[in-house]
């Protein structure tokens, strides 16, 4: 494998992550007065020696970037000390062990909204030492099945189900061991999980999805209870061969000129019968080729949607095409694109130039917005980048007919909002309607910088909430229809609501509830706050638990 | 090597899709298609049910270029509906390997079939425990292929097993592993370990043993050998940083190119150490790297320059020299530099069907489209390739002859070309310069390429290099004896030289091989002329896997050979298609 082609892979593996995550330089490190400290058990007794893994918000996804750490002392006990104002994360690395808290490997654990100054003891973890499942996987003709991937569901109580992916794939003998489980009971299966309609671009085994001890139907697999620190041995799953996935052949051509049309990142959806889209991703790393042709490979039979999409700074937009896959490759599909609207003009900074504010700014993607004409095609809808450069030009290429909104991304966007939009002197304020193909230009957008912060603690009365209950916050300017800025408060009631403009502001508490959809609703939960310019102000607020809500929803 | 590609394909199975690039479609009537079959055995006799057979088209003519299928329930594979190039043809299947590790990669061709006989590869296993003797648990382990079979060294660029980890026991088990010595560790961020963070990423890695690299014991394994016992001690010791920026390169879009990649190597050996990137949307082009040991190394910036990149997007930059000794290094620089191609077309001036003689009738009918051309680095016999031979980009003519070589860094090169037909040899190969821009240079300097080889200066687009291959070439094939009972030793090359004074400067008059293990050795190709052959041992420091530079390519080495040629006197006078074929060249 050349280094090159090596170096392309990383960065097209990149390149899928980057689609969610924006991922930039680190920024010199501000030393504070803040401590957090907590103690860390197994099974209730002190445990020393355990690392200690913490995070600052956005730093948690930087690619590469390792997390600080603190190691436990004999009594258990850690303490981070010179902490900076942030919001941070905590986990603790004890592979064997289980958290409760922690709700998969890619869990960022317990978040803490640090103010300056501020001492948060308490944080303490208890860890229990996990269960261990072994067992042997084979194929049909009772080959060992190696670097296999093993799943295991939990059977929770009312049904509830958790996906843990095992410790390691199995390995030359067929041998596979998960450790560090949650004590309860599982079903554990292997395999690609091939039902109709599941998107299984990713997936490079070979084999069906089958559950312990043999079965295909996840209803009908053998149900395994593990206990605290026992090894359940003998789960062995024999597999069967995958049937070919299929694959579609597609050419992206312009729709006016016939000519195939390079660099367009297909996205591929899942439809069910009616054509409604179940899931979609843009992950599938197809990029047409100089002759405008991509490849998705290892699609089950189905019903799917095909989006082109244009990288990065790409002039053309496509619609939805539906494919239905029965059983045979798709060749020969056309995808056609057009060239969408090229909006040229300034974007400026209300507040005037202030050169830390402007460093930031410089690293932001300014976005056009362009929605499908139907809301629920979301995947549909074309997000056009600029960056903002000299005297603040911009241009944004590719921008679907329809009604453009504007917005900032980057890890620097906190703070930026679009304070309004105006287009050769004239304000916009339904916002900007654009046609492909057009040449708008003269279009200014103003933006505002907000450094003011709110921080405080929320503290409940008239009960406790449930554990699957959390608190909202956001800040709604009084007065103003411009967007609410949303906080973040963490398990401790500690909220933080960062790049506000100065102002007056209500602030509204809400909850929220990771199981179902029903909410409790809150009494005195709203308070109204003054910010100035780059300061913090610290408001302590007390909502009541009123009756459940009465709307309750499925 | 090829196992490599295949665990490389497995881990990003869809990257391929991306690689892939269409060439200009030439107004020429389409050849006919055909197909690669094959079979996948393993070596108990049983096939080798869903072992994965990769098919490359060299030169990725278009997205049909890659294939991957898997062989069927008794082993077989198929590809159907290729077009006429060279194709490298790579099979694989989980903790199996193929027998030899070979650098060398072969071309076949429509119509070909292509076995393979998979071995299961060796397996390492150990358990890692801290200083108390605690297991340490989900440590990821590293294994560094650093001697082959003979115990030979080996260019460690380019080998990696798929990670594994430490199990809650603290045991470990690393399999496929083609035979040779082995460098086990523990910890660290190793080249590929992507996923959440954990205890160990800001480690340096604890090698086998206990302790450093420079301080680490080679494990040696062979094939289907399982070796335990290979425990390692885990130090704990935290690592330096290395971060810093990337200068120059692509102005914009770096999706469209994927983005640019820094490298951490090993110095020297250029084993890939680890990877980051620079994030697609951070204006200031910032790198980091976290849990480095002590140690040299060579930092290596790259942008573009995938299969399915525009060259323009294609960027290096050279090595830049890292030292890390008890502290972190930051504000490191690194400056991209566009890379070089060289582009042309290949002459094929052969005779009509009917006048070719009986003698110089070819088994099959070639066509152009099937050469493989390359390039072969010559820095001087120093030791400071970004990659190896294998990894150099290649391509094949279109159906006009036209071909480019791309992603070139600058330096001497060597033209490489594959014939596809033996009845086939280079002639020529020239460079014309560029038409002269005064009235005064009148005529347009040509180099010859087949004599100088190939000089590319960072960014340099070179064109107008042409390749002339014709018929009527001949051969020589034979084996070499020693007296009674003598033992042959086990490693020998036989040197081809031409005795005409005329062509003495002519490089693509010269050709080297090593001898099979009973002595067989063959020339094919070849300019009808007289020659010499010459008979030397291989030097023992030569790594069976990375073949030293050809001798006659230095001029000094070049004349010593003549002399030793011309002293030796093995004539070997070769008509138009004469195939000499049992040659008998006597070891003194």
């Amino acid at each position: 494998m050349p280094p090159i082609i090596r170096f392309f892979t990383c960065a097209l593996l990149l390149l899928s992550f980057s689609l969610s995550f924006f991922v930039c330089a680190q920024t010199p490190e501000k030393i504070g007065t803040g401590t957090i400290s907590g103690k860390v058990t197994i099974e209730g007794k002190p445990a020393p020696g355990i690392v200690i893994l913490i995070n600052k918000d956005n730093e948690r996804w930087e690619q590469n970037k390792p997390a600080t750490k603190a190691t436990t002392d004999a009594s258990g006990v850690f303490k981070l000390e010179k902490l900076s104002a942030a919001k941070y994360y905590l986990s603790a690395s004890a592979p064997g062990y289980y958290d409760a808290k922690k709700k998969s490997e890619w869990d960022s654990g317990t978040q803490i909204n640090l103010g300056e100054g501020e001492q948060a003891d308490g944080i303490d973890f208890a860890l229990t030492r996990g269960a261990v499942v072994t067992g042997r996987l084979f194929d049909d003709r009772g080959r060992k099945v190696i670097e296999e991937t093993v799943v295991l569901i939990k059977q929770g109580r009312e049904g509830q189900k958790k996906t843990v992916t095992c410790s390691d794939t199995s390995d030359d003998r067929g041998v596979f061991r998960c450790y560090g489980l949650e004590p309860g009971k599982y079903i554990v299966g292997a395999g690609t999980d091939s039902k109709e309609g599941n998107l299984q671009l990713y997936a490079s085994t070979s084999y069906t999805r089958t559950w312990y001890p043999g079965v295909a139907e996840e209803e009908k697999a053998k149900v395994i209870e593990v206990k605290i620190e026992e090894e359940t041995s003998g789960i062995d799953i024999k597999l069967s061969h995958k049937k070919k996935g299929y694959k579609v052949l597609a050419k992206i051509i312009d729709a006016n000129t016939g000519k195939p049309v390079p660099n367009m990142l297909v996205g591929i959806g899942t439809a069910n019968e009616e054509g409604r889209v179940t899931g979609f991703t843009f992950g599938s790393g197809s990029i047409s080729n100089s002759e405008g042709e991509v490849k998705i490979d290892g699609l089950t039979t189905g019903h799917y949607v095909l989006v082109p999409n244009a990288i990065q700074g790409g002039e053309y937009f496509g619609e939805q095409v539906k494919v239905e896959i029965k059983g045979e490759d798709v060749t020969g599909l056309e995808l056609k694109v057009e060239k969408g609207a090229i909006i040229s003009g300034t974007a400026i900074l209300a507040d005037g130039v202030n050169q830390e504010v402007q460093k930031k700014l410089s690293s932001l993607n300014l976005i056009a917005s362009s929605n499908a004409p139907n809301s629920e095609d979301w995947y549909a809808s074309t997000n056009s980048p600029s960056l903002i450069g000299a005297g603040g030009n911009v241009e944004f290429k590719g921008v679907r007919t329809g009604r453009v909104r504007f917005y900032l991304n980057g890890k620097e966007a906190k703070g930026f909002v679009v304070s309004r939009i105006e287009r050769d002197g004239a304000p916009l304020n339904d916002g900007l309607e654009v046609k492909a193909g057009e040449q708008v230009s003269g279009v200014r957008i103003v933006l505002a910088y907000g450094s003011a912060t709110i921080r405080g603690e929320i503290k409940v009365e008239g009960g406790t909430l449930p554990d699957d209950v959390g608190l909202g916050i956001q800040a709604k300017p009084t007065g103003k229809t411009n967007e609410n800025v949303y906080g973040s408060v963490d398990n401790r009631g500690r909220f933080v609501i960062e790049g506000l403009s100065a102002g007056s502001y209500d602030l509204v508490v809400n909850t929220y509830s990771s199981k179902t959809s029903s909410s409790i609703s809150l009494q005195k939960n709203s308070k109204t706050v003054q910010v100035t310019k780059g300061q913090e102000a610290t408001v302590n607020l007390t909502v009541s638990i009123g009756s459940k809500d009465s709307k309750e929803e499925k | 090597m090829r196992s490599l590609l295949i665990i490389t394909l497995m881990l990003f199975p869809l990257l391929i899709l991306a690689q892939e690039k269409n060439e200009a479609v030439a107004d020429v009537t389409p050849r006919p298609k055909g197909k690669i079959t094959g079979r996948v055995m393993g070596d108990d006799g049983q096939p080798m049910e869903g072992a994965s057979v990769s098919v490359g088209a060299i030169g990725n003519k278009s997205l049909s270029g890659w294939h991957q299928v898997t062989a069927d329930d008794e082993g077989n594979f198929v590809i159907e509906n290729l077009p006429p190039t060279a194709y490298t043809v790579q099979a694989g299947s989980t903790a199996f390997v193929l027998p030899v590790v070979s650098t060398e990669n072969k071309y076949y061709h429509l119509g070909d079939t292509v076995n393979f006989t998979l071995v299961k590869g060796g397996v390492i296993t150990g358990q890692v425990t801290n200083a108390q003797g605690e297991p340490v648990i989900a440590a990821p382990i590293g294994i560094i292929r650093v001697r082959d079979a003979e115990g030979r060294k080996v260019s460690e660029q380019g080998w990696f097993s798929r990670p594994r980890k430490t199990d809650d026991r603290g045991m470990y088990r690393v399999f496929g592993l083609p035979a040779g010595r082995y460098l086990v560790l523990a910890g660290g961020k190793r080249a590929y370990s992507w996923g959440p963070q954990n205890s160990y990423d800001t480690d340096t890695a604890s090698y086998y043993p206990a302790g450093s690299r420079d301080s680490a014991t080679e494990v040696a394994v062979s094939l289907g050998e399982e070796i335990n016992g290979i425990n390692i001690r885990y130090r704990g010791e935290k690592g330096y940083s290395i971060s810093g920026k990337v200068l120059g390169g692509p102005t914009e879009n770096l999706l469209a190119f994927g983005g640019i990649s820094v490298a951490l190597q090993s110095h020297p050996g250029h084993s890939p150490e680890m990877y980051t990137f620079v994030g697609l949307t951070d204006p200031t082009r910032s790198f980091s790297f976290y849990g480095v040991a002590d140690g040299e190394y060579d930092l290596v910036a790259n942008a573009g320059g995938g299969w399915g990149v525009e060259e323009k997007d294609s960027f290096f930059s050279t090595p830049r020299r890292i030292v890390i000794k008890g502290g972190s290094v930051a504000n490191i620089e690194l400056r991209l530099s566009p890379t070089s191609s060289v582009e042309g077309k290949v002459e094929l001036a052969v005779k009509q069907e009917k006048e070719v003689k009986t003698e110089c009738k070819s088994a099959r009918t070639s066509i152009p489209e099937e050469l493989v051309i390359g390039l072969r680095r010559d820095n001087g016999g120093k030791d400071d390739e970004l990659r190896p031979q294998n990894e150099m980009p290649v391509d094949a003519p279109n159906e006009k002859g036209e071909f480019k070589l791309k992603y070139l860094e600058a330096g001497h090169y060597h033209p490489n070309i594959v014939l596809p037909d033996e009845t086939w040899y280079v002639k020529s190969i020239f460079i014309k310069a560029p038409a002269p821009k005064s009235p005064i240079e009148k005529i347009p300097a040509v180099t010859d390429a087949g004599k100088q080889g190939i000089s590319l200066k960072a960014g340099e687009k070179l064109k107008d290099v042409t390749i002339t291959v014709t018929d009527g070439a001949a051969g020589v094939s034979g084996k070499i004896t020693g007296e009674k009972n003598q033992a042959l030793p086990p490693r020998l090359r036989v040197h081809l030289l031409p005795a005409d004074k005329e062509v003495a400067e002519d490089l693509l008059r010269y050709s080297e091989v090593k001898t099979k293990a009973d002595g067989a050795f063959a020339f094919t190709n070849l300019a009808p002329g007289k020659y010499w052959l010459l008979l030397r041992n291989v030097d023992e420091s030569e790594a069976e896997e990375k073949p030293a530079p050809p001798a006659a390519w230095d001029a000094k080495l070049r004349q010593q050979l003549r002399r030793e040629a011309e002293a030796a006197n093995n004539l070997v006078d070769l008509k138009a298609c004469q195939r000499v074929n049992d040659y008998v060249l006597k070891l003194k």
